[in-house]
């Protein structure tokens, strides 16, 4: 069976956190990424963080601003190991650092246990509104434009390839694919 | 100093929290805001419109702390 499993419940979180915090340091930013667990439950949170406050993250060599936020829960197996798994992401890509911002690109998925929601769990928004024939006028900040799952690695690569983030290592590209294969075999899903 | 080398420099990880420290957290962000952390909080349950990356991060905050 495929997973991210850890001997305790910090240990399968703290192996994802340094896993993104590694890529992320390596292709496009210098912010690290926090990890907040609640003690002796089975619960974590990540972000960016500047002291204790949450930051959208500059980008190496840009003018623009990311904001990671993801919520974990692990569950005990029959080995007793602790298995890991995403059940909320908020990703967010602002022109601005500021913390009000909505001027941006974001993409989400809240999990049916987390949030029983009827429109698509993974999704996406942006600013402005589309016009969808004659009598259509669709706000695009809230509808909920399905995705499917969106990882970081793919968020990395669609700074670098289609908004001008320039990568901090030339072999960017070796290092995504990389981490694409460890979440693989993590979470035995294609990308 | 450039941003990013204060990013680098102040930045810290943080480890395992009580629930009241958690509380804690969400009260400092709030606070960005102008509320408490229970304002914060009934406002997100509310459903009133919020906007930025703050409102995240105070949401997947009270998230960890929902039952």
């Amino acid at each position: 069976m495929p997973g991210l499993i850890g001997r305790d419940p910090k240990e399968a979180f703290d192996l994802l956190r340094n896993h993104l915090a590694v890529l992320l340091n390596g292709t496009i930013t210098d912010a690290r990424l926090s990890l907040i667990h609640l003690r002796n439950e089975e619960r974590a949170q990540i972000s960016f963080r500047q002291g204790q406050i949450s930051i959208a993250a500059p980008v190496f060599a840009n003018d623009l601003y990311l904001y990671i936020g993801q919520n974990l829960r692990v569950t005990r197996q029959l080995d007793r190991t602790w298995k890991l798994r995403t059940v909320e992401y908020r990703y967010r890509v602002q022109g601005t650092p500021g913390l009000e911002d909505d001027d941006c690109l974001r993409w989400e998925y809240v999990a049916r246990e987390i949030r029983d929601t009827k429109h698509c769990r993974h999704h996406f928004h942006l600013e402005g509104e589309y016009t969808l024939g004659p009598r259509r006028v669709i706000p695009l900040h809230e509808v909920h434009l399905p995705s499917g799952w969106v990882t970081i690695e793919e968020i990395i690569r669609f700074l670098i390839t289609e908004v001008g983030v320039r990568p901090k290592d030339p072999r960017w590209e070796t290092l995504l694919q990389e981490s694409e294969e460890v979440f693989k075999r993590w979470t035995g899903r294609d990308i | 100093m450039t941003v990013m080398s204060l990013i680098r420099s102040e930045v810290t990880e943080t480890g395992s929290l009580a629930r009241e420290e958690v509380l804690s957290l969400i009260g400092e962000e709030a606070r960005l805001v102008g509320l408490t952390a229970e304002q914060a909080m009934a406002k997100l349950a509310s459903g009133v419109p919020v906007r930025g990356y703050i409102w995240e991060d105070i949401s997947l905050l009270a998230s960890l702390l929902s039952e």
